[in-house]
């Protein structure tokens, strides 16, 4: 079964295109410009250089936050966009689920995944992961780092929001920060595909962003 | 026969998430816009990044409505075009990502349109063959809206050049911040119209900003200050304090949104029919100044601020005393709306 994933929630922006659980092509894109810019062309290209025709992706994938709220948008306008044109049904997971769910295999404990919000603040989810298995244990959440740790004195740290905040960590304890912060389509599609065999999808009316903040009251 | 070409025209450039389909460039047949002027009339204007996650809610239902209005499948679509720039950039990032999702998903031909050339060539749309405007190139336009007040010559629909712009806020932007000034609501060009009708327009003697200047550009900053100065001045006169006044605390370092209590309704009639006045007069100056200069006849309105009763009387009048030729877009194609973007797609492809 053919999909695609995609991820525009942090850069690089990147996306796959897989055939089941297994990746057929990936693209890492760099640059700053709107992602749907890139996503377009390079898509087109990708589908065009693996001979796969738009209308034989059976469903999309698409990282929905939290994180970025420009790459948020861009890329869940692109999926919608995408999904309406060939009446296929989007997979939502989240930019936390897909970075904890990077590490399966190296792990084995309880992590917090973080991406930064700024000013020490960040998103952040509770996980645990035995045996390749990952459990969520708590719901997505925002909040200062400080805080955060204050009740989480046992977990391993992974995503941008310990790295980039890594020597204020620090400061606050002994904490293991896995360097691994790229959020990446391939983990994301291969939940993806998962969730599509439970059934766990939406249309391109339903399927909704995870912002988790409230947008900034800044009157044009 | 001549295959009929029909486009669907994406536009997202700032709070209205708005879809239609053309045929061949001028006939609508559809039209979907869905405002969000009650989601952001608490805060007295918009707020971009509601704006876009608005978008991204509605936009897929707008497209269903547009296509049922105009009764044709998403595969009768020939190709997509969708509104680049200028606009607010998180709104315009909804419109563009989900116009490219789409267009590659029916694998058509995908057009980025300006979104200001299209308020000019909106005098171009009709919905009945009957209603088809009679209208030929070259011609002033004159696009006046809540982002733009400019002046532009268009020879063609794909030549458009621009030869007067606002230096500061656009003549909409004055119509919101007056209305905040007084209480009035959001947006304040269709409340200050209505209410114009009732007030003097002769009462106050506001400035009427580079109307005499050689250019074909526009400043309502000061306008807008000259309006505020108004109010302080009749708060003043009226009453020691004001109630949203500290003891220690003058008129003038109160908030545009903060100075209006206490307004006798018809002074209110009449400082807005005066205010709007001045900025006519500034708009109808220029726009018939640049059409003699470039020694054209023919002049359109464009952009939201050409639904203003007063704007199309007093244009009118002055393009009947030079013998010029008037257009005006109907009224649902002054504001934002898909049919423009689609309609001017049509002359790139």
């Amino acid at each position: 079964m053919l999909h695609l994933a995609i991820q525009t929630v942090e850069k690089p922006d990147n996306f796959c295109l897989m055939d089941d659980d297994k990746v057929i092509f990936q693209k890492f894109i760099d640059g700053t410009d709107f992602s749907s810019d890139s996503l377009f062309s390079q898509i087109s290209k990708a589908l065009g250089e693996n001979k796969i025709e738009a209308n034989e992706i059976e469903f999309v994938t698409c990282v929905v936050g939290p994180g970025s709220f420009t790459g948020i948008k861009s890329g869940l306008s692109f999926a919608k966009g995408f999904a309406y044109g060939l009446k296929i049904p989007i997979v939502s997971i989240s930019s936390l689920e897909a970075l904890a769910f990077s590490v399966r295999n190296d792990f084995n404990g309880d992590l917090m995944a973080m991406i930064d919000a700024r000013n020490k603040r960040v998103y952040a989810q509770g996980f645990r992961i035995i045996d390749s298995k990952l459990q969520e244990k708590s719901d997505i959440f925002v909040d200062e780092i400080e805080k955060i740790l204050k009740s989480h004195k046992k977990v391993s740290l992974i995503g941008s929001g310990a790295i980039v905040n890594s020597e204020f960590i620090k400061s606050l304890g002994d904490y293991e920060i896995i360097q691994e912060s790229i959020i990446d389509s391939a983990n994301a599609g291969i939940l993806g595909f998962g969730k599509f065999k439970r059934k766990e999808y939406f249309d391109a009316h339903s399927i909704k962003p995870i912002f988790i903040s409230e947008p900034k009251i800044t009157l044009n | 026969m001549k295959k009929d070409i029909l486009i669907l025209g994406i536009e997202t450039s700032c709070d209205d998430t708005a879809i239609s389909v053309v045929q061949n460039g001028e006939l609508v047949l559809s039209n979907i816009i869905s405002s969000q002027a009650k989601f952001h009339e608490k805060y007295g204007g918009f707020v971009p990044e509601v704006a876009a996650r608005k978008h991204i809610e509605t936009i897929t239902f707008v497209l269903d409505e547009a296509l049922s209005e105009a009764k044709v499948n998403l595969e009768e679509i020939d190709t997509i075009a969708v509104t680049k720039l200028p606009g607010l950039q998180p709104s315009l990032v909804v419109g563009i990502g989900f116009a490219k999702g789409l267009a590659l998903g029916l694998g058509i031909p995908l057009l980025e349109i300006n979104h200001l050339e299209a308020h000019i060539y909106a005098n171009h749309l009709y919905r009945k063959i009957e209603d088809k405007p009679d209208l030929k190139y070259p011609y002033v336009g004159l696009l006046v809206s809540g982002g733009h007040s400019e002046l532009w010559l268009a020879n063609s629909p794909t030549s458009h050049k621009l030869i007067g712009s606002t230096r500061d806020d656009s003549s909409g932007e004055a119509f919101d911040k007056v209305a905040r000034m007084l209480g009035l609501g959001f947006p304040g060009g269709p409340i200050i119209d209505k209410m114009s009708q009732d007030g003097d327009e002769m009462a106050i003697n506001f400035p009427r900003p580079m109307i005499d200047s050689p250019d074909f550009d526009f400043s309502f900053s000061g306008l807008k200050t000259a309006v505020r100065n108004e109010i302080i001045k009749y708060n003043e006169g009226k009453s020691e304090t004001h109630p949203n006044a500290r003891s220690d605390q003058k008129l003038s370092d109160l908030k545009d949104s903060e100075i209006h209590k206490e307004i006798d309704n018809n002074w209110k009639l009449d400082i807005v029919a005066s205010f709007q006045e001045a900025v006519i007069d500034v708009l109808v100056s220029k726009t018939i100044r640049a059409t003699q200069d470039l020694g054209l006849s023919t002049i359109v309105l464009g952009g939201g601020v050409s639904a203003n009763s007063r704007l199309r009387e007093m244009m009118g009048r002055k393009a009947h005393e030079n013998g010029f030729e008037l257009y005006y877009p109907n009224i649902e194609f002054c504001f934002d709306n898909g049919a423009m973007i689609a309609g001017l797609g049509y002359w790139y492809l």
